[in-house]
Order: structure tokens, then sequence, then C-alpha cells
């Protein structure tokens, strides 16, 4: 039997760690975390580590995962963190309040904020929000039409806008609709899908985040199991995160949820391309943390992109981070700033930067220089 | 034992603020702790954690914390396993890491120049892309630094035919306690002009002084390589396998062994290739032009069709890599057997690879605890992991264990550490290795250097 897991300080995660190669900040690496918990809930009770300097330190994780896939011990940075956050008592409270004394300094929150509780939004989160559709009024003009080949017949389907798509850019629901529609399928009738679940999940929201599971699974078999397509890397990645104990033990119902998941552009790898005079000269793409092994939002991109696509660079991190955005905005940013300096290193002016999440696209969209543009894929479609 | 401030002064502090302005320090207790441990588990808080830019910096920080004896710990990635980078006697942690430029690559002189703070596996990169080939590899290289691996003398699998680093660094910039800098070496490959203080350097694990910028030798970059997974049915099986090819007349790139239970913490550790029952594994790699890395590979297949095999699977090109994985992931899957790890990384001479093995296993059996050899077989340097439980008292057998390798390698006419030195948690058997006399000229050495022991103080190199 394997031994029980426990962080041994090799090292591995520092090759990963978006925050430790942004800022070379030994401090924020999941090792330390790891270590500096051993050292406050461990052996040594007068090492000298208050919970509070710990949890002030560890809570700064952008929940990438990273990490996890690195270690040979598959230890998770963010699961710790998650653990942390959903032990703290008060931490709600406290983002809550950090948020409310400084709505103008969270603005590229506004769509994740809405998810932690649409229904409550307390004032300050309108203007949060006209921040943000602000930040998308430097739009871009569309370079490509796309006409989808796959031919659906009587197969249903739903889209799963998640918070932004729902919230704050309908545009991008709008043109995923149009595509549904132009495949044949059927759009499923339904009330509005919750949060996916995985920003109250990093944030340590569990309750919460199981809520939403629960409503988002009984729309879905209330529609009679459509397929549930998303254009949100990190939506799909909570999605699939759902458990078997979601689904009451179910087994049959959570492989029907299961492969019900479906991204967008995978429903379009034999699209017809279509390019417009306005195409841009370089396209680079920008690889989620949350974006599965089989990341179709890449090859859509290179579909669309063919020769003007730069070589994708693995292991950029935008920093959006969730709920880190609260606490640490300025790490979040340099995060960011580090990601779009090395997307622009080999790219001219007018390059685009395209993505698959909708949180990536708001950090680098919000952080990016005037000189190029980043945007979700749907951005470029007519 | 000297006596070390235990805490900082206000002017200390004001004086570090100001070297070192904003981020470049710091002094809360979550960073020093986290600065304050490395890969061998140890750890130590300590006073101060600074962050130079440039060699003017770390000039003025030596002459200070010589004039003022506190003590100094050089750092950059903490992935050494001997507690090399621990601050025992506190003082202050001088992270390298963002004096990470490569400064020069010069294809004419075959050289490059670098500062320590920069990833192995970066440079690595970087020459390659202008053919051109650093070849020391040690398993970190992809997280750790030249500057770590200089400090070392970082080892690594190429060594059989490349050799360790050592035998790439040309030159150094060095600031000695007391804040003055020097230059060892130079370009030149050769270089006879006085005592090697290059060489002297290299492995001195920050006790010397503090290495702020490397030149370091290049070769031409080989135009292929290919790498082949052998496994076998047990260990013999393996020896054999290794003996016939070291008898075909090549010298491998790398040639490294991974014993039954080392197969077995890989097994739990990740999807493995070789089919269940392998008890033992031999890993090769061979580089050079297409024609002669196709050449060795059929003489070291014909070489093999003499011993048993069990499971044969070749990669070339990137596609190697994952073969090569396996065999950088074994020192942390280890703990999956159990959860602590006693390792060593002895080497002895080559012929007597087999007998050391056999012995080490069974130190192992008659202590009841499970040993891991794996490693450099075609160096000579095996590492073997005692892996044992704290929790359930296994602490004084695996102890027990430590000595009686060390005793069998030393008889073997071995030595206790092929690559990782002795620092911290080797320090107390650095006797059974050298006498006296020379341990008196090397303290002669650390004085002429480093007469307050400001250096890493509390380390055995």
């Amino acid at each position: 039997m394997p031994a029980p897991k426990s962080c041994v300080q090799c090292g591995k995660c520092l090759e990963v760690c978006p925050l430790f190669k942004a800022t070379g900040r030994e401090e924020l690496t999941p090792r330390a975390k790891f270590f500096l918990e051993s050292i406050c809930a461990g052996d040594e009770p007068d090492a000298g580590l208050s919970e509070r300097d710990f949890k002030s330190l560890a809570a700064l994780c952008l929940s990438c995962g990273r990490c996890e896939k690195n270690c040979p011990q598959h230890m998770s940075g963010s699961a710790l963190v998650t653990e942390l956050r959903s032990k703290s008592r008060g931490f709600t409270q406290t983002c809550w309040d950090l948020w409310l004394k400084n709505p103008g300094l969270l603005w590229p929150m506004a769509a994740a904020l809405s998810k932690f509780s649409p229904e409550i939004l307390p004032e300050p989160f309108g203007s949060a929000r006209k921040r943000m559709q602000a930040l998308f009024s430097r739009s871009l003009e569309p370079w490509a039409e796309l006409v989808p080949q796959a031919k659906f017949e009587e197969r249903k389907a739903m889209l799963f806008k998640g918070c932004v798509g729902r919230y704050a850019r309908k545009d991008w629901s709008d043109k995923a609709e149009r595509l549904i529609d132009g495949m044949g399928l059927i759009r499923a009738e339904g009330a509005d899908f919750s949060c996916c679940g995985s920003s109250y999940g990093s944030a340590g929201l569990l309750k919460r985040q199981n809520i939403s599971r629960a409503k988002n699974i009984e729309i879905w078999k209330d529609a009679d199991r459509p397929l549930l397509v998303t254009f949100c890397a990190t939506c799909l990645k909570g999605l699939r995160e759902y458990s078997l104990a979601d689904f009451a033990g179910d087994e049959e119902l959570y492989e029907s949820w299961q492969e019900c998941l479906t991204p967008l552009s995978s429903l379009l790898p034999h699209a017809e391309v279509r390019l417009f005079e306005n195409a841009p000269k370089q396209v680079a793409y920008h690889k989620p943390c949350h974006a599965s092994d089989d990341d179709t939002d890449r090859k859509l991109v290179a579909l669309i992109a063919a020769e003007r696509m730069l070589p994708v660079q693995e292991g950029l991190c935008c920093g959006f981070g969730g709920i880190m955005q609260l606490g640490a905005p300025e790490l979040s940013k340099e995060v960011g700033d580090y990601s779009l300096a090395q997307h622009t290193k080999s790219m001219k002016s007018g390059g685009q930067i395209l993505s698959g999440c909708s949180a990536c696209v708001i950090q680098l969209a919000s952080l990016i220089k005037d000189d190029y543009f980043a945007s979700h894929w749907l951005d470029i479609l007519k | 034992m000297q006596n070390y401030p235990e805490q900082l002064s206000r002017t200390h502090k004001k004086f570090l603020q100001n070297l070192f302005p904003g981020r470049e320090s710091s002094f809360d207790d979550g960073t020093l702790f986290a600065c304050g441990v490395d890969a061998s588990q140890r750890h130590a808080k300590p006073l101060a954690l600074v962050r130079p830019q440039e060699t003017a910096q770390v000039a003025e920080l030596l002459r200070w914390s010589h004039e003022e004896r506190v003590p100094i710990y050089p750092r950059a990635r903490a992935t050494n396993k001997v507690g090399n980078c621990v601050p025992v006697r506190h003082g202050v942690v001088v992270s390298m890491l963002d004096m990470n430029e490569i400064l020069d690559i010069d294809g004419r002189d075959f050289v490059a120049v670098t500062q320590p703070g920069v990833i192995t596996a970066d440079l690595q990169k970087a020459v390659e892309a202008q053919g051109l080939f650093y070849p020391p590899d040690p398993a970190s290289m992809k997280i750790s630094t030249i500057g770590g691996n200089i400090s070392t003398c970082a080892g690594g699998m190429r060594a059989v035919k490349y050799g360790v680093t050592r035998d790439y660094v040309l030159g150094l910039e060095v600031v000695l306690p007391g804040g003055e800098v020097i230059s060892t070496g130079g370009r030149t490959q050769k270089n006879v002009v006085g005592l090697d203080l290059t060489r002297l350097m290299v492995g001195s694990a920050g006790t010397l002084g503090l290495v702020t910028e490397a030149a370091l030798k290049l070769l031409p970059l080989p135009e292929t390589s290919a790498s082949v997974l052998v496994g076998f049915e047990n260990l013999d099986g393996c020896l054999c396998g290794a003996e016939a090819v070291f008898g075909c007349g090549i010298l491998p790139t790398a040639m490294e062994l991974m014993d039954q239970n080392t197969i077995k913490a890989l097994e739990i550790h990740s999807d493995v290739p070789w089919p269940a029952g392998t008890g033992g594994l031999l890993l090769l790699k061979i580089d050079g032009s297409a024609e002669s890395v196709n050449a060795d590979l059929k003489r070291v297949e014909d070489a093999l069709q003499t011993v048993a095999v069990t499971f044969v699977e070749k990669g070339s090109g990137a596609d190697q890599e994952r073969l090569w994985e396996l065999r950088r992931v074994i020192s942390p899957a280890a703990f999956n057997l159990a959860p602590n790890k006693q390792g060593e990384d002895v080497a002895v001479p080559r012929g007597k690879v087999a007998q050391a093995i056999k012995g080490y296993h069974a130190i192992g059996t008659e202590l009841g605890l499970t040993v891991l050899c794996f490693g450099h077989l075609g160096d000579g340097n095996i590492h073997v992991s005692t892996m044992y439980d704290k929790s359930a008292g296994e602490q004084e057998k695996a102890l027990e264990a430590k000595k009686q390798i060390f005793q069998l390698t030393l008889e073997l006419g071995g030595t206790l550490s092929g690559e990782h030195g002795i620092g911290l948690t080797k320090a107390k058997y650095i006797n059974m290795q050298l006498d006296k006399t020379r341990q008196r000229l090397m303290a002669g050495i650390k004085k002429t250097f480093d007469p307050l022991n400001i250096m890493n103080p509390g380390k055995v190199v």
C-alpha cells in the first residue's frame, strides 16, 4: 500500500507555478505552502509561524492546477488552498468586504463576482459590470466566418453560457447559439443555468458549489439530457469535475452527464473557414490552465489562423486567479503582465491573442497594451 | 561554537533595506521560513532574505557581513538533498534567482557566460538553438540553476561520456567575504597558470565565496540521439546486460540502472511501459551523427542478444524524453514505498558496481528495510535510498543502514558522495573517508578564503 502523500520539497512545482515564474518569489510556490503548513500544524509548536501569517501567504494561489499535474506525488497546491479557504471562518465575508471597499480596483473581477451570488449583487457590482463592459468597448472587427460542416438530426442541445456569457458578453452567447443552430442541433428549452461551480470551489465556498451543481444537473435533467455546449474552458472543467455523489450515486446519469459535456469548438473541426481582408498577420493562442488535454479551442484557432498562427507557448497563466484578485490584485496583474510579455515577444503591432476561456480573456484584455488585442475566438467571428 | 547574531539589530535591518530596497529584501516570518528549507527537508529560519540584482550589491553585502560577522547562505532553487541551503546559523539568505540572465553565447569561442540564477535546462535550450551543447544534466535540470549546479558540482546522466559540471566551468566571477570580487580562469579551454581556483570553487557549496557569473565550456550539439530501455528478469540479468554493452566497444552517453524496488515505486507512481514482473531495467542513451548512432545501436542490440532480455523499447528524437522522464521522477516517486527516505549517492569504481549493489540490498534485507538502488551505472555513481517509516520508529535502523552502506562503499574503493555532497546530512560521516591530514589542508584553504567563517557556516564539504 502506498505511503500517505506528503510534500518532499523536491521543487518540481517550481517548474510550472505561474506565480513563481512571474515573481521569482519562492514563498509563493506550492512547495513553500506545504512546508509552511507543516510548520504551522506540525511537531514544532514553537516554530514561530502564526496561523495568520501562514494563511496570508498560503492564500496566494491562482488555482491553475499545474503543480498537481507536475508533482511526482500529485500534491495539489490549489486543493490545499481550497481547503484552507473553506475552513477559514469569515473568509467569504472578508472577500465581500474587500470588494465593497474597492469596487473600482476589482473591475476585471466583475464577471467572477457575478458568479458568487448573482441574485444579491449589491450596487457596486452594477458599476463594476459597466467597467467591464467598457473594457470590451475596444472590440475587435470580426475577420472570419465559420460555416459548420457537422450536421445533427434530432439531437437536442443547450448552451452553457457561463457567468460571463450570461451577464457580460451576451454577444458571445448569441454567436455560439447561431453556430449551434447552423449544425442542426435543436435548442432545448430550460431555465438559466447557475455558475459551473469552479470559482466557488477554488474560493472554498463548497456549500455554494454544491447548490450550483445540483441546480445545473436538475435543469439538464428536466430538459431531457441535451448536449451541454460550452465556450469557456474553465466552465467545461468545472462541469467535468462534478462527482458521482452530485448525482446521488446514479452511475448511468453521471456518465450521461460526462458524455453530454461538449466544447463548442469540438463541433467545428471541419468547419469551412472564410477569412476577410482585415485578418491580422499574426495570431497567438493563449492556452488556459484549465484547458483539457484534447484542447479543441487550440485546434480551432489553428484551423482559422493557419499560417498566421504563432507557435503556442505552453505554461503561461493569465493570472486571473479567481478569488486571489480580491486579496492580491497586484500579484494577479504581475502574472498577467508576464504572460502578455511572453505572448507579444515576437508579435508585431496588430497581432491578436485568442483564447477559449472567459476568465483568461477578461484578464488579458484588461492588461494588454494598445498595440495588440486579446479576445475570445468567438470575437473574431462574424 | 562561534557566536553569530541571533537577531538583526535595527542598524542591520536598515542597512539591508537600503542595499536591497523594496521587494529585494524580506523579513516576514512566512518568507523567512520558506527560504530556510531545501530538498533535504531540513530547515532553519534565517534573519533576512535578500535578492541581489547585480554583483555590486553582493560585494557590498559580503563586505558588511564580514565586518558584522553575519552568516551568508547562498541559495538558488534549493533542490540539493544534503541541507546545503539550510541557514543553520540564521544569518542572511541570499537568493540568486533574480540574477538570471544569459550574458553571452559565443559559437566561435564555444563559451556561454551566464549569471547564477539561469535554469540549467533554459541554458541548454538557448545554446542548442545555436547548434551548441552544454552536457551536464542533473535530474533536476528543469528546476535547478547553473549557480546551484556549480556550487554542488552537479553530475547527471550524461556524465558517463561527457563528465560533470566541473569539466565545463572555464571561469568564474566570485565575491569573497570582505567584498572583494575576483575572476578565476577565463574563456580559454586550457589554462595552467596558478593553482586551479575555478575547480576549487566548483563543488565548494558556497563555503568559500559567492559565485555571481560563470563562463561555461560548450561543445558542438550532437546531430541526433537515441535511447533504449531494456527490461530483465532480475538484477543479475541487468548487470550482465550492462557488462555486455560496455564490452561491445562503445561509450554510451548515459547508462542508468533501476532495481526491482525502484521499478515498484515507479509502477505506483505512473503508467509504465514494461511488463509486470520486470526485475531490473537498463536505460541507455547514445548520441552522435545519424550514422554513428545507428551503428552503435546495432552494436548494443547485438551485445544484448547474448543475455536474457524481457523487454526492449527504443525512442529517438523528442520521443525518448518519456523514457528519461521515468528516470527523473524516481527520487520523489520513492516516497510511494515509505514516508521517509534516506538517500545516499555513493560512487564506486565501475568494476565494483555489481558487488556494491548486492551488498546494499543485503544490508536492507538484514535490517528489514527496503533499499532502492538506481542511477548512473555507467560511471559507478549509485543512488541508494533506504526507505523507512519514522513514525514506526525505524529511524535508528535507517541510520545503521547508512553507516553500513558507507562502510561497504569505502571498502570497495568508493566515495561517500558522487554528486550530492556532504552538507548537513552526512557531516558526521566525513571522518570515515577523509583523514586528519586532508581535513587540515582543506580547513586551511577555507580559512584563507573565509577567515571569519561567514560563508555557509555549519556545513561540511
